[in-house]
This record gives structure tokens, sequence and C-alpha cells, in this order.
């Protein structure tokens, strides 16, 4: 695989997995957030 | 009177559940190849601006609209104006046509998943597929039923409306909360599978390998709004639908990156699994990438079965993981198709579930026969591409012209949302809303009609006759039109309200 496909493919790995991942975890900190302060 | 919704019992179910609706056929057929022919690599960058510009703006809208309105498509829209309600009525029309025809290409895929295990197809898989399996005869013949299609199609119409019969929780949710697992599990070890075969880096050479003068043609930036808009699911009633059985205090602007970075993974994967598998045969079969590599119908039932026959070992076990994951994956988004219209003649009939699923689920599995026959291919290539094109990207652009410019109602729906979401929504959101969205699904349409009317659509050989194209193509387009306006015309059942429910959210 040449090293410009590779640095795509991790960099699109990186931004999309990263946002969901991101996504979830400010879902989950607001969700605590919430639920702490009622 | 408060009125009685069905609810989702988790916030998980809902993600699930709407995560399966967007991860479709689309995802494993459709994704790769259009990135491949459009830059590559580097068609990525205008995807991912597409996601972030108009696909997660327009699912944050629309889970706005079904959560304050509380209401499938139409009562969403009556609400929300007493003449927007037909384009409510038009997006079922839509829904109705492509669940006729999506239920057969599952169909489809369950057949092949118990060919995969002896490789029926034989030495030519394009001669079983188009004569032996769908005995396919001229554009505009009917021919006989086709058995093998029509078993498995009665199959996928009794899983479809067993588990709408159960209703949102005990159906829908839990329906997904099996399958989508289920589907992530069978292709991530088909990915991994294709990742271990030779040629394997050939494929991800060719799908990464970025050309980045693709990035000045104005095409690949339609075709990147084009695939994010088809992929999620919106514009067509199922994301409003499922945002009204939300609960009072959902995170919609959470729930709709989730759901939308979930289907581009998805999507990825998809696409590493896909081109890993076509750099195997490709490599076996001596051709370049470029020979081997194509989308839709031709790579799940033509290339695939030639993969599956080419592997070294476990044959069987890769082709039933990549049909099985065709299945499920079709299967989750077929339930949100149905649910979107059952849903809605519900709203306005007062029916009852289980009567209107009766009656909208097997009436919609009574025309989805006529994909099941000889000449079934035909109508349903013909019907998918112009209910595509001018079904659910006119009505989506209509669905944000009318909100944004015609009601103006952007401005209540983001303080409606914004004390819900977690993710902030911000200046952002509106002007996705208002200028992005509409500039590019309005580019999206006039290039698509443009293309339609400078290169009517055909097959590669130019075998589909002009009045067969007219007819089955613009006239399933007119149709889905045409049952938006007799679904508007009836009064709505007794009891139901069609002012806005109280704002129940403090903004």
């Amino acid at each position: 695989v040449s090293t410009a496909a590779i640095v795509v493919m991790v960099l699109a790995m990186v931004t999309i997995l990263g946002g969901l991942a991101a996504s979830i975890l400010v879902a989950v900190l607001a969700h605590r957030r919430t639920t702490r302060d009622g | 009177v408060t009125e009685q919704r069905e609810r989702w019992g988790t916030r998980t179910g809902f993600l699930l559940a709407a995560i399966g609706s967007a991860v479709g056929l689309g995802n494993i057929w459709r994704f790769p190849y259009v990135a491949y022919d459009n830059g590559g690599g580097a068609f990525l960058l205008p995807y991912l601006i597409a996601l972030l510009s108009a696909g997660i703006p327009l699912l944050v809208l629309e889970y706005a609209l079904g959560h304050r309105y509380r209401g499938s498509a139409p009562l969403t829209f009556r609400r929300l104006h007493r003449r927007a309600e037909l384009l409510g009525w038009w997006q079922v029309g839509v829904c109705l046509l492509i669940a006729s025809y999506y239920s057969v290409v599952i169909a489809w895929a369950g057949a092949y998943t118990f060919y995969a295990v002896d490789e029926a197809w034989g030495d030519d898989p394009d001669a079983f597929f188009t004569g032996d399996f769908l005995g396919a005869v001229d554009p505009g013949q009917l021919g006989g039923l086709r058995w093998p299609v029509l078993l498995p199609l009665l199959l996928v119409w009794a899983v479809a409306l067993l588990v709408l019969f159960r209703g949102v929780r005990r159906g829908i949710e839990l329906a997904n909360r099996v399958m989508i697992p289920l589907l992530v599990l069978s292709f991530g070890a088909l990915v991994v599978r294709a990742l271990t075969l030779e040629g394997a880096g050939t494929g991800l050479d060719a799908f990464f390998t970025p050309d980045w003068s693709a990035m000045g043609d104005s095409g690949v930036w339609v075709a990147a709004f084009g695939q994010i808009f088809f992929s999620l699911s919106v514009g067509f009633a199922i994301m409003i639908t499922y945002a009204s059985y939300l609960p009072r205090d959902a995170d919609l602007s959470g729930n709709a990156f989730i759901a939308g970075f979930s289907n581009s993974s998805f999507e990825l994967l998809a696409g590493i699994g896909v081109f890993a598998a076509l750099g195997f045969l490709a490599t076996t079969s001596g051709d370049a990438v470029e020979e081997v590599a194509t989308e839709g119908v031709g790579l799940a039932f033509v290339v695939f079965p030639a993969v599956i026959s080419e592997m070294p070992g476990a044959n069987a076990v890769f082709g039933v993981l990549f049909f099985g994951s065709l299945v499920v994956a079709g299967l989750s988004s077929l339930i949100s198709i149905v649910e979107a219209s059952v849903a809605a003649i519900d709203d306005k009939f007062r029916l009852g579930r289980r009567r209107t699923v009766v009656l909208v689920g097997g009436g919609t599995a009574l025309v989805s026969l006529l994909y099941a026959t000889a000449g079934g291919v035909n109508f349903l290539d013909v019907v998918d591409n112009f209910v595509n094109l001018f079904g659910v990207a006119v009505v989506g652009l209509v669905e944000v012209l009318v909100v944004a410019w015609v009601v103006r109602q952007v401005r209540p729906l983001e303080q409606h949302a914004r004390v819900l979401s977690a993710i902030p929504l911000r200046r952002w959101w509106a002007v996705a809303l208002t200028v992005v969205t509409p500039l590019l699904l309005g580019w999206v349409t006039v290039d698509n009609l443009v293309t339609e009317l400078t290169e009517p659509y055909s097959t590669a050989d130019g075998t589909y006759p002009v009045a067969f194209v007219v007819g089955f193509g613009w006239g399933a387009a007119a149709l889905a039109l045409a049952i938006g306006v007799v679904l508007t015309l009836p009064r709505w059942a007794a009891g139901v309200s069609l002012t806005a429910p109280a704002e129940e959210v403090r903004t």
C-alpha cells in the first residue's frame, strides 16, 4: 500500500471514528451532568 | 388531553434503530464505488464537509420536527403549518414505492446467503444471476413470478411485518438491538478476512490514494453531498417518525452526531472491506482494480460471488457473512421505511397499529410481487433511479425550503432543540439549513435533471426503450407525489389534534 493511501486511511479513521467517540463522550458527560443536577 | 404516543424504551434503543435505518444496502454497495470513482481518498474531504454542513444539520432538523410536533411526517407538517401536510404525504409516497422494491433486493440477498454455501453460481455468476436466478426478460415485459425470489420475499415481509406488529419498543427497538450488533460483528469479521487476502493492499491503494485534482471537479462535490443525503435516511419521513417516539428530555444534537458518525464509520468499514476483496479478485484474475470495481447489484450479485469462488478457503463462511450482512442491513432499513408509512396512516385514520400494519405492509408486499417477476429487475432498476433522484432528493429539498424559507421555523426549532442538545447548535446550524443545504441539494437536483435530460437513463448497452423509462421512471417519481395528494385529501379522524402540542421544553 502506498504511503499516501496509508496516510489518508489513518486520517479518515481518526476523523470519523474520533468524531463518533467524541460525540458519544459529550453525550454521556451531558447526561451525567443533567442527572447530577436533577 | 395528552395524546398517548409510543415511546422508545431507551436512548440506545432509539440510536440503534436510527443507525439501523441509515445503514443499509447503499453503505455496502454504493459508498465504496462512489468514493473510488470521485477522487479516492480525496473524496473523503468533501464527504466530511457534506456530513457536517448538511447531513447532521438535516438530521437535527428532522429530530427536532418529530420531537416538537410529536407525529409522523404528515401530522408533523400539518401541525407545523396547515398547508404543509402534503409534504409529509409525498414523503410517505416515496417510502411506499421504495419499500416495494427494496424488500425484493433483500430477498435476493437472502437467496444468495443460501447459494453461497455451495457456490450455486458456478463459473459464471453473471449468467447465473440474470438467467438462472432472475430469468430476466426484456424491459417492459413481466414474465412469470420467480419462485427463487418469491419465497425469500415472503420471508422478508413476514419478518418485517412481525417486527412492526409488535410496536416501537417491543418490535423495532428489540429487533435493532439484535440486528445492529449482529451486522457490525458479521461485517467486521468479513473485513478482517478480506484484509488478509492476497492483493488486499492493491485494493486499498485504489480506494485511498487521493486524486487531489478531483477537488476542482464540481461533480465530486455533488457526489459527496448526494451520498451523505441518500445515506442518512433524511428527507423521507423516517427520522421525523422515529424522533416522535423520543422522550421529552431527549438529546437531539447528541443523537444526530452519534447516528451520523456511526453511519459514516460503517461506510468507511465497507469501503475497506469491499476494496480489499476487489484487490484480491484483481490480483487472482490478473486484471486491474478498475476493471473489477463496480457498484450496486453488479457488485453484490456478480463481482462478490466471483470473489467468493476465488477464495483460498472458508469460501462459504465469507459468502454467508457478506450476503447475511446485506440482509440484516437491508431489513433494518426496510422496517424503518414501512414504519414511516404505518405511523402516518395510523395517525390520520386511527385504525390501530396492527390493522394499519396489515393494510399498509400487506398492500406494499402485494405491490412488491411486480419486482419478483422475470421482468422485475428492469422495473426495479428504473424505479429505484428515478424515485431516489426525483423523489427523495426533490422532496428533501422542498422540506428544507418550506421549513427554512416558507414557514420560517428554523429559529423556533433551534430554540426547541438547543435546550435539549448536548452539542451546542449555535449559528452554524441555522446557516447550514437556510443556506448550505438548500443550495447544495438544489445543485444536486439540477445536476441530476440535466444529466437525465441529456443522457436518458438506460443500461450500459442502452436497452431501455424511452417509453419504458418515461412510463416507469418518471411515472414512479410522479406517482409518489400523486400518492401524497390522494392521502392529503381525506379528513383526519375525530380526536386527532392538528395544533402543535404545548412546548414541553423550557427555552
